[in-house]
């Protein structure tokens, strides 16, 4: 029974190295094409023909292929979903066990002193999107970040009652309301969105949504494990 | 450059792989996400870089970190025995708690011991609930499927108990895990030559003794010690205690866990050479 | 010269399905797997990776731009990474928290126990 196991295991690693040994091989043979894709010009050259866009990427995840993006906002809250109604359904995982978080007058200083400045640029990230590199995904991940230093500096109970859960809830689910209008509008009259873009504001909103989206999703991703912990 | 960064890379992933300690894996597949970062930024990804930047780097590496402090635990079941292991006052105290606790500091685990009485411990082996046995145990204490026993730290004796009145053939009270040879190796008197009767626990053999059901028991003597305390006291002037064999104190390991059972003996062989036990040992047993 | 960067990705994601495949420890088998995620965005923005690319960021057409498209698909999968690996980090933690240990053999053995438990009774 042993050596079946082993065997298999072994068969397993075979097959496996000489799939990716045909990937690589065809790789190296055929070599990448050295012009950019097709689609990819097209993108390249609308996106910044836009006028108060001079981020192609944007363009292309914030505009052109938005209906994309939020169906990555969909699967990104199923998960923080998941997250949330299993800290519910196993009770034992959130012991909620009252440590204090460590006291170092450095720490929290620094905190109180750092956590606006973060909070700025994640913001600044956010909404500029469309001019230079960051984008809504990194300005909330640095949102989440301010609010990991601020957990470490006070304590995850304190900073559970400075961000509510409902109200964040809330909020997560109107700025995700906000993102199918912006995408099923966008499907239905795109030059009306897309084309007539100053004065709109619709870029703003795109930058909005995505990054509360992805700063509560992060915010209660946080909050989950530091909740278990009892402390960070 | 590019193909110097994706070489330093293949390296990385080979070394999270490679690594034991889970904390060092996860300290190092930070870095491989930071490096990769930096290749976004070489190949004109600024956003990517930026966005790989802020979660793989910080964010990852900080929730597995906050998941891996509850794993690292060494779940110890044990018995209470004074002097080995006992609570007083609510306080765990003892020679083996001191052990644990130096043992769980060096390879970095929170210790975590919870009592259970004799007959549950025997319910428990191969569970999944310990990783360790401690309690004044030694080889032959417990059935041995789904234990490894490691070094031992002390030597004590195997004791019998009997009334020093008693003259022939007596009736000894006999642990049930003795039943087959193990007594044998452990005793250097022959073991035929009594009428044994075999017990559940200590406890059962202690209220039979008291009530002059059977003339004497068998127990190793970190048991013996106590137990003598819990003897009626006319019958306690009576009896006698001889030293019929020896037994060797250390800890059991749950078997599959070789790579605990690794560090405990080097741990206890090391503790060994510097004198530490033997200093604990003269502080609890005077 | 980006040919042979893009042949060492598929190498990296190899030895992560390797390491998904021969560790037994549940948390290793998700850092392998954090492995793969990264490689495989790595191999998408390398695959299109010509020397002398700049980024695509600016109002000048006339400039070598790198390929916008693998990017803007990738970054939104960076972030359904991390919320895919909290969550299976979460059911880890449940699993822990149930059999005590991270070993995927024994907690395949315990399951297989209460499952026959569960039949006797």
């Amino acid at each position: 029974m042993g050596k079946y196991s082993v065997s298999v295991k072994t068969l397993y690693v075979v097959v496996i190295i000489s799939i990716f040994g045909a990937a690589i091989i065809g790789a190296l043979v055929t070599g990448s094409d050295p012009e950019i894709s097709r689609i990819g010009r097209v993108y390249l050259e609308r996106s910044l023909e836009l006028p108060n866009i001079s981020n192609a990427v944007f363009g292309v995840y914030g505009m052109y292929r938005f209906y994309d993006t939020l169906f990555e906002l969909l699967i990104f809250s199923t998960a923080v979903l998941g997250i949330t109604v299993f800290s519910d359904l196993e009770p034992s995982l959130s012991t909620g066990s009252s440590r204090r978080p460590v006291e170092s007058h450095v720490v929290s200083a620094s905190a109180s002193f750092l956590y606006p400045i973060i909070a700025v640029f994640g913001i600044y990230l956010a909404f500029s999107a469309h001019l230079g590199p960051g984008g809504g995904f990194a300005g909330g991940v640095i949102g989440g970040t301010g609010i990991l230093l601020l957990a470490l500096a006070k304590g995850a109970e304190e900073t559970g009652r400075k961000f509510r859960e409902d109200s964040m809830k809330r909020v997560e689910y109107l700025v995700l309301f906000l993102a199918m209008l912006i995408a099923i509008l966008g499907a239905l009259y795109p030059t009306e969105i897309y084309n007539d873009l100053p004065g709109t504001g619709v870029i703003t909103l795109v930058n909005i949504s995505i990054a509360t989206k992805v700063f509560i999703g992060t915010w209660a991703i946080l909050h989950f494990f530091v909740k278990h912990r009892g402390e960070v | 450059m590019l193909i110097l960064f994706t070489f330093l890379l293949l390296g990385l992933s080979v070394a999270v792989l490679l690594q034991d300690r889970l904390l060092n894996a996860v300290i190092l597949l930070g870095v491989f996400s930071l490096l990769s970062s930096v290749v976004y930024f070489v190949v004109g990804a600024p956003d990517v870089a930026v966005t790989e930047g802020a979660i793989g780097v910080a964010f990852v590496t900080f929730i597995y970190v906050l998941a891996l402090s509850d794993q690292g635990k060494l779940h110890v079941i044990a018995e209470e025995v004074p002097s080995f292991l006992f609570q007083e006052k609510g306080e765990l105290r003892g020679v083996e708690l001191e052990i644990l606790r130096d043992f769980s500091e060096e390879i970095d685990l929170d210790l975590e011991i919870e009592f259970v009485d004799h007959q549950e411990l025997t319910s428990l082996i191969g569970g999944r609930r310990a990783d360790m046995i401690a309690g004044a145990y030694f080889p032959g204490h417990l059935p041995s499927d789904g234990l490894s026993d490691s070094r031992s730290y002390h030597q004590g004796q195997l004791t019998k108990i009997h009334l020093s009145s008693q003259e022939g053939e007596e009736e000894i009270g006999v642990l049930r895990e003795f039943e087959s040879e193990e007594l044998t190796e452990l005793t250097e008197e022959d073991f035929a030559s009594f009428d044994s009767t075999y017990f559940n626990s200590l406890d059962e053999m202690i209220r039979e003794y008291n009530e002059g059901r059977i003339d004497g028991f068998v127990a190793d003597s970190g048991r013996m010690s106590t137990a003598l305390y819990r003897i009626n006291s006319p019958l306690r002037e009576e009896s006698e205690i001889v030293t019929i064999g020896k037994v060797e104190y250390g800890f059991a390991v749950s078997s599959g866990e070789e790579e605990l059972l690794e560090q405990l003996n080097d741990y206890l062989l090391e503790s060994a050479r510097s004198g530490k036990i033997d200093d604990l040992l003269s502080d609890y047993f005077r | 010269m980006s040919d042979m960067a893009s042949a060492i990705t598929i190498l990296i994601v190899c030895v992560g399905v390797l390491g998904l495949i021969l560790k037994r420890n549940l948390l290793m088998k998700l850092l392998s797997l954090n492995i793969v995620n990264t490689a495989t965005i790595l191999f998408f923005v390398l695959v299109v990776y010509r020397p002398g690319d700049r980024a695509p960021i600016g109002p000048d057409i006339g400039v070598q731009f790198a390929d916008p498209l693998p990017q803007a698909l990738v970054l939104t999968s960076i972030v359904i990474n991390f919320g895919v690996l909290a969550l299976s980090l979460l059911f880890t933690m449940v699993l822990v928290k149930r059999y005590h240990t991270l070993d995927l053999r024994k907690i395949e053995k315990f399951v297989k126990e209460e499952y026959q438990e569960e039949g006797q009774s």
